[in-house]
């Protein structure tokens, strides 16, 4: 796909009126409507309330560190970070173990009652989180999870139906003749797994990591739910507290400003460095 | 062979399905049981769930609610307008990306970036520059265009205000989407039409169009998907205010706004709410689907 | 491997899940555990006195030896939270909750009916509640006590009064204010404004005795740009709290406008279109930062990122009135802590007939030189917890309430009227001071806001405020009489619309 068309000399699928200086124009005017919002957080993170409000698009008359710092620590930016990061790894491990062996399982076991099991999981794609999510906490709740590993687990379970829908439809280009040749060289069922198949659905693995962390990095209403006012939040869950505590009746943008920096800079410097996968996830995981 | 793969197919499948039923399918059954209730979110009225059995009485009264017929009208005039934008936002930075061909990585980077932030963040920054930023370009002495002045303190200017956000947030993400479509399209097609005597319009509208419809459905998929589900823009934008909730705003509000908290009501409201979804979602699918073949 | 054995499987599948279903129903109803940790724990639903009360239950622990965990938060996800606290394994004994939550655990059971309770300086306690501060769902209960008194009304610096009449005592002008007219009120009102922009008005009239203006501006007066500090953005100010004033005219409590019928929800529509009246006269009478505030965009705009800026305006002195309540006194404080010793309050008015006043025994005479006060949240005991806790819980809050010590820590730490407050409670803040005045003399009115539907702030915000906010303030030009109509016919409406 991307790559059969680098190899010759490019054309574009379509020209567009205007010549490419035009094109690069608009691209240029575009890229600066995308980065407006960014760069007026940026530059807000370092002003008081009443310069915010009174003169939201200049730059700050001197950049102070002093609301940065104050904001990232009313959010616990550090412990924040570090319990979403753990959340997000845990809960994509768990996503990608389960879903893979399951996929792996309903391809290799083709028969009604698995095209009924596959029909159940993707449908749940469909299915809004708030038609389960009273019963979903009360149930968790009453087995002592709502807590972190049930924040987990539960994340576990809602990233299933689309890994699984992922995966299946990539796993069912791997050749059966793989594995087939493996089990008769003796491997076992892990090495099989984990030596074979694994390593062949890479491509879908990379996608299924990036589309489930993005959401779960993110996500406000499960934490909420679960954790609440939990000693130990989320950094999205640290920010709506610190934006609703600071006072239900005004608008602290001098805290708010600083901490929605804080709260967006790990992602968006994993993304800067990674961004060829980012990419790459995003475009196998709408290929499929 | 087939016999290897079925005696494994519990022990490897089943951490998967354990984790389904007690996540998705459990929860989801028992919400809807307890949409015929009187829950309370903690109790049930008369002590136990059988004994607080409403029957239809939890949807007959959504069907009465103005605040939940009005949340499903938004919903869906959201959704519509925003789906038309984020995927014609989208398709236009494809165009423009395949157009230019080099040194489009950057581009990419950055139109990609508002995807990675949250809806929360995202809702705080848009809401100050709606209501200040904005206010104050677009007002009088500005460009003085009233419609995109106090945009989230008005329902139907909210409305644009909540596409406006959406279609900066998603429309990098569509863009990747067409990209790799567009890269699929063989360039003899175009220089076939070239020798026909089609103009550009001609060639968009007869080859491009119609050899993008697999992205086309994948984009409608995913657009009308997060549309229709949209929560946390919604929650930092307005938080409701003026008649602006949206239905999973809509859901968590109800047990807000009834004395006692009707969990069993807001239960019936979310069921519906899937209905809503699963229905716009398949038939989405069918259609699309269908053109593809036909195309 | 053959078709019996899959089948046979599935079937353990489907026998699974039907287990972990009944699993399900089957919980919920656990019995009370001993807390591990703690005694007792107390959920503080406020967040005003979160850090003082932390002060005052350290020095209660170390009273009693007794390990107290407390919890306080104050958002509007409060009853997510506590609801949440309720059903978890570690429940809290005492808890705060108000007439939005009354409902909700009385029919669950979950709250003590002080007139059960086993302490019996508790019970005794209880019973000194007067009538009208009473929690309860249809009032023959008494589910809590009281957390503190809180009232509002138009704030202002006498010293800007005295300088604007050249008055020699204010004490004379301020009672005259209290009982005087709607008319006489929209009045002085009206050459305030003139006198602002001109330097001159006429003398104006209140409770039938003369005021003329001082011939010259003093550098006070002179700073003044408009009669009131108002916060367009924030529809609380408006929709919770002035909606609440039309309210008194129908309703004597909370618990009357939570049981509201129909008729009396119409029986609204006439003080709402009074009040619209006065909206009307407050919002064309505005202050700014640089002179009169219009309304239009810039009306909403001006307060968006808080209703600070309103207060700012009355702070520097550019407003004469600022209609808030005794909360703002901190605010001030930060502001311009110079005018903090001369703030009073002074009534409220609208231009009601007696026809309009449906509340027993409530005159409009009574009506405009009161104030309204009420309690925002009172201290519940749970009765899901153990006896012990629930009886720790007990001796806490007559601690808090009966002893000395108890008594100082509301009204010093706290900085909290108490609602049994007598001559001898008296604070630094001038505004807790004057509700306390009001309080004694019997002229005050109630809170039903708190008891319209969906919990007090649906109806003052979203519908009552959303209306004036969205289609009224927003625009500029003049409201007609037709206008005062329709925002109250469809104030009422919105709130019969949800209506269960």
């Amino acid at each position: 796909m991307i790559r059969a068309a680098s190899s010759e000399v490019r054309k574009p699928a379509f020209r567009l009126p205007g010549g490419k200086v035009a094109a690069y124009a608009a691209l240029i005017l575009l890229a600066l409507c995308t980065l407006f919002p960014l760069l007026f957080l940026f530059v807000n993170s370092f002003k008081d309330q009443g310069a915010i409000v009174a003169r939201p698009m200049a730059l700050p008359r001197e950049w102070s560190f002093a609301y940065l710092s104050s904001a990232l620590s009313q959010i616990h930016f550090v412990q924040a970070a570090l319990i979403t990061a753990g959340i997000t790894i845990a809960a994509v491990c768990l996503i990608v173990f389960c879903s893979s062996l399951l996929s792996w399982m309903l391809v290799r076991n083709d028969s009604a009652s698995s095209r009924i099991l596959l029909l159940a999981l993707t449908a749940a794609m469909l299915v809004p989180f708030q038609s389960l999510m009273y019963p979903l906490i009360h149930q968790f709740e009453s087995f002592g999870l709502k807590n972190i590993p049930g924040l987990i687990l539960m994340y576990g379970g809602f990233g299933l139906g689309m890994s699984v829908f992922l995966y299946h439809g990539f796993m069912r280009s791997v050749p059966l003749a793989l594995e087939e040749a493996a089990l008769i060289d003796g491997a076992s069922i892990g090495s099989l797994f984990f030596k074979v198949v694994f390593p062949l659905v890479q491509p879908i693995t990379v996608t299924v990591v990036i589309l489930n962390a993005l959401w779960i990095w993110n996500d406000y209403l499960l934490p909420f739910l679960v954790l609440g006012n939990a000693e130990h939040k989320t950094l999205t869950l640290e920010l709506y507290y610190a934006k609703m505590l600071a006072g239900q009746f005004s608008n602290p943008w001098e805290l708010i400003f600083p901490a929605v920096l804080g709260s967006i800079v790990p992602i968006v410097v994993l993304y800067l460095f990674l961004q060829k996968y980012f990419i790459k996830g995003v475009t196998e995981g709408a290929v499929k | 062979m087939s016999g290897y793969y079925k005696k494994w197919f519990w022990p490897l499948a089943l951490p998967g399905l354990i984790l389904f039923a007690a996540v998705v399918l459990v929860p989801f059954l028992v919400g809807l049981f307890y949409s015929f209730t009187a829950w309370r979110g903690t109790y049930f009225v008369g002590g136990s769930a059988w004994s607080s059995f409403v029957g239809l009485e939890n949807y007959a009264r959504i069907f009465r609610s103005r605040q939940f017929l009005h949340a499903l009208l938004y919903t869906l005039e959201f959704t519509a307008l925003a789906v038309v934008s984020i995927g014609a936002a989208g398709l236009l930075l494809a165009l423009l990306l395949d157009y230019v061909g080099k040194r489009v990585a950057l581009f990419r980077t950055v139109f990609f970036l508002p995807n990675l932030l949250g809806g929360l963040a995202l809702g705080f920054i848009w809401q100050f520059i709606f209501q200040n930023v904005f206010t104050e370009m677009f007002g009088e002495g500005g460009l003085n265009i009233a419609f995109l002045t106090n945009m989230t303190q008005d329902s139907t200017k909210n409305l644009f205000a909540l596409v406006i956000m959406v279609t900066w947030q998603m429309a990098g993400y569509m863009m990747i989407i067409f990209v790799a479509g567009l890269n699929n399209i063989p360039r003899d097609l175009y220089e076939a039409g070239s020798l026909d005597g089609a103009n550009a319009w001609t060639k968009f509208r007869y080859i491009t169009l119609p050899m993008l419809m697999p992205s086309i459905t994948i984009v409608l998929f995913l657009t009308l998907a997060s549309c229709l589900k949209l929560l946390d823009q919604n929650v930092a934008l307005t938080n409701g205010s003026f008649n602006t909730s949206m239905l999973s705003l809509q859901i968590l509000r109800t047990v807000r706004y009834t004395q006692p908290p009707d969990y069993g009501q807001a239960q019936a409201q979310a069921v519906v709410f899937f209905i809503l979804v699963a229905i716009i979602g398949l038939v989405q699918v069918y259609i699309t689907k269908k053109k593809e073949v036909d195309a | 491997m053959g078709m019996r054995t899959t089948r046979s499987r599935w079937t353990a599948g489907a026998a699974a899940f039907a287990l972990g279903a009944a699993l399900l129903s089957g919980c919920g109803s656990r019995e009370a555990k001993v807390p591990a940790n703690y005694d007792f724990y107390i959920f503080n639903g406020k967040s005003e006195n979160a850090q003082a009360m932390e002060e005052v239950v350290d020095r209660y622990e170390a009273e009693t030896g007794l390990t107290i965990k407390l919890f306080s938060l104050g958002t509007t996800d409060v009853a997510e939270t506590l609801r949440s606290e309720m059903n978890s394994s570690g429940k809290p004994a005492l808890f705060s909750t108000n007439i939005g939550g009354v409902m909700e655990w009385s029919e669950s059971g979950a709250i003590l009916d002080l007139n059960e309770a086993s302490n019996p300086e508790l019970k005794a306690l209880a019973a000194d509640v007067p009538e009208a501060l009473r929690l309860s769902a249809d009032g023959s209960q008494n589910y809590g006590i009281p957390y503190n008194i809180e009232g509002y009304g138009l704030i202002v610096d006498t010293r800007m009064a005295e300088q604007l009449f050249d008055l020699k005592n204010p004490q004379s002008f301020l009672e005259d204010f209290k009982a005087a007219t709607y008319d006489e009120f929209e009045n002085l009102v009206n050459q305030v404004e003139a006198y602002i922009a001109t330097g001159q008005a006429e003398e104006v009239e209140l409770n039938g005795n003369s005021y003329g203006f001082a011939a010259a501006k003093t550098e006070l007066t002179s700073r003044l740009t408009g009669v009131f500090a108002e916060a367009g953005a924030e529809k609380w100010t408006y929709g919770d709290h002035m909606g609440n004033m039309a309210m008194n005219a129908v309703f004597g409590s909370a618990v009357d406008a939570r049981n509201a019928s129909e008729e009396q929800v119409d029986e609204l529509e006439a003080p709402l279109e009074k009040l619209v009246r006065t909206l009307d006269l407050y919002s064309s009478r505005a202050a700014g930062m640089d002179g009169p505030l219009k309304r239009g965009p810039s009306y909403i705009n001006s307060t968006t990122a808080s209703y600070d800026v309103s207060v700012q305006l009355f702070s520097s002195g550019k407003a004469l009135f600022l209609k808030q309540g005794n909360w703002v006194y901190p605010n001030i404080e930060k502001l311009n802590a110079d005018i903090l010793p001369t703030l009073t309050f002074l009534p409220i008015k609208l231009p009601l007939e007696q026809g309009d006043i449906k509340v027993e025994g409530l005159t409009v005479e009574k009506f405009n030189r009161s104030v309204p006060e009420f309690v925002p949240s009172y201290y519940a005991i749970n009765t899901k917890v153990t006896k012990r806790e629930q009886e720790l819980a007990q001796q806490f809050l007559v601690w808090l309430n009966t002893t000395e010590e108890g008594r100082r820590a509301v009204v010093e730490d706290f900085q909290f009227i108490p609602y049994n407050a007598d001559e001898s409670v008296k604070f630094d803040n001038a505004l807790n001071n004057s509700l306390i005045e009001y309080q004694l003399a019997g002229d005050t009115l109630s809170n039903p806001f708190n008891g319209s539907p969906a919990g007090g702030a649906y109806w003052g915000q979203e519908v009552f405020g959303s209306i004036l906010q969205e289609r009224y303030y927003n625009r500029e030009g003049e409201w007609m009489p037709d206008d005062y109509r329709t925002i109250a016919e469809q104030a009422v409406q919105g709130w019969k619309d949800v209506m269960y």
